[in-house]
């Protein structure tokens, strides 16, 4: 799947791919491998990024400094320093006002559902 | 990018047959060449780690659908995912004072050859004699004319159908010509100097419509956020 530019600045919803890699890093940086597992994961396997479309995400929300790229300390078996992925304060705000969104878009259709079947 | 330090684990396991070695060496390779079309910078920050992760991906491939569908997946976005990438790359912050400049330039030396045809156009009703000479036979070069500079002052507002509206002018406006003088005047000419006053006419609209297609691809705030 590709990943569309969501630009949160703009008012836009973010795109899921975009959402699900935020939410991925939320509670720990991962590097890249472990962000594409997780997605895939968290979006219940309908999310499955190809290597270019992951980094080009993460390209993106780099430049938009939402994610930092941190140095992870334990390198793996092949030797080389692996890079781990982070949000910032600024992706942890984007992050928290989607999932306020989400929310509230939740309720607005149990509500609706609600009003309906009551 | 090393190719050379990755271990790709082709050993088969209980549920099905991996891919063999050599087909996994042969595929990051030629994964690290598709790479080679990605933007230099964008190389230098991921190369490595789209290798990592693509030789990971395999390595954890369990039997052959699996692994051809790692590569279909690949195969089929890598075009798509190297035009993002080089759109992002071109819409750096560092590159608005040029769209800017870019902008600037293409209004206004637009507009001043819109208006300088639009007077020329306007000229010949006022003064009926300088219109006489071939003035009927020319009235659809006139009229086309007269929209195409149109349609290069419309972009000034509406870039994007402006400059579709010229470009599509300005080819028309070329291709008449040609048509007009090799039809009427077929001895004067040579078919290479026919093909030279078409494009000639025809490139400044085509050229103007290009540069406004694509300034419409950015937008006009990026002016304010200078």
């Amino acid at each position: 799947m590709t990943d569309k530019q969501s630009t949160k600045q703009d008012g836009q919803p973010l795109t899921e791919a975009t959402f699900f890699i935020l939410l991925s890093i939320a509670q720990k940086p991962k590097h890249g491998y472990a962000i594409m597992k997780d997605v895939e994961s968290l979006s219940s396997g309908r999310i499955k990024f190809s290597t270019g479309t992951l980094y080009g995400a993460i390209s993106r929300l780099l430049e938009q400094e939402w994610i930092e790229q941190i140095e992870n300390d334990q390198p793996p078996d092949a030797g080389r320093p692996r890079k781990d992925y982070a949000l910032t304060d600024k992706g942890h705000s984007i992050l928290n006002a989607e999932v306020g969104r989400l929310e509230s878009v939740l309720a607005s259709a149990r509500l609706r559902f609600g009003e309906e079947n009551g | 990018m090393r190719i050379e330090s990755f271990k790709v684990n082709t050993r088969p396991n209980n549920r099905g047959l991996r891919a063999s070695k050599w087909i996994a060496s042969l595929l990051i390779r030629l994964y690290a060449h598709s790479l080679r079309l990605y933007p230099a910078a964008f190389r230098a920050d991921f190369a490595d780690e789209m290798l990592d992760v693509f030789a990971m991906t395999l390595r954890e491939a369990r039997g052959t659908l699996a692994f051809l569908t790692i590569v279909w997946r690949e195969v089929a976005y890598l075009p798509i995912n190297i035009i993002c990438v080089r759109q992002q790359k071109s819409e750096a912050p560092t590159s608005s004072i040029n769209v800017w400049r870019a902008r600037h330039v293409t209004r206004w030396s637009s507009m001043i050859l819109s208006l300088f045809i639009l007077y020329s156009l306007i000229n010949p009703f006022v003064s009926p004699q300088t219109f006489a000479i071939d003035g009927l036979r020319l009235s659809l070069f006139f009229v086309l004319l007269f929209f195409t500079s149109l349609s290069m002052l419309l972009a000034w507002r509406w870039e994007r159908l402006g400059g579709l509206l010229t470009i599509g002018g300005g080819i028309t406006l070329g291709a008449f010509l040609i048509f007009y003088i090799g039809y009427f005047r077929p001895a004067e000419i040579s078919l290479i100097g026919l093909s030279f006053i078409g494009i000639l006419w025809a490139l400044p609209f085509v050229t103007f419509g290009v540069m406004f297609y694509l300034l419409s691809q950015y937008p006009v705030r990026q002016l304010t956020t200078l």
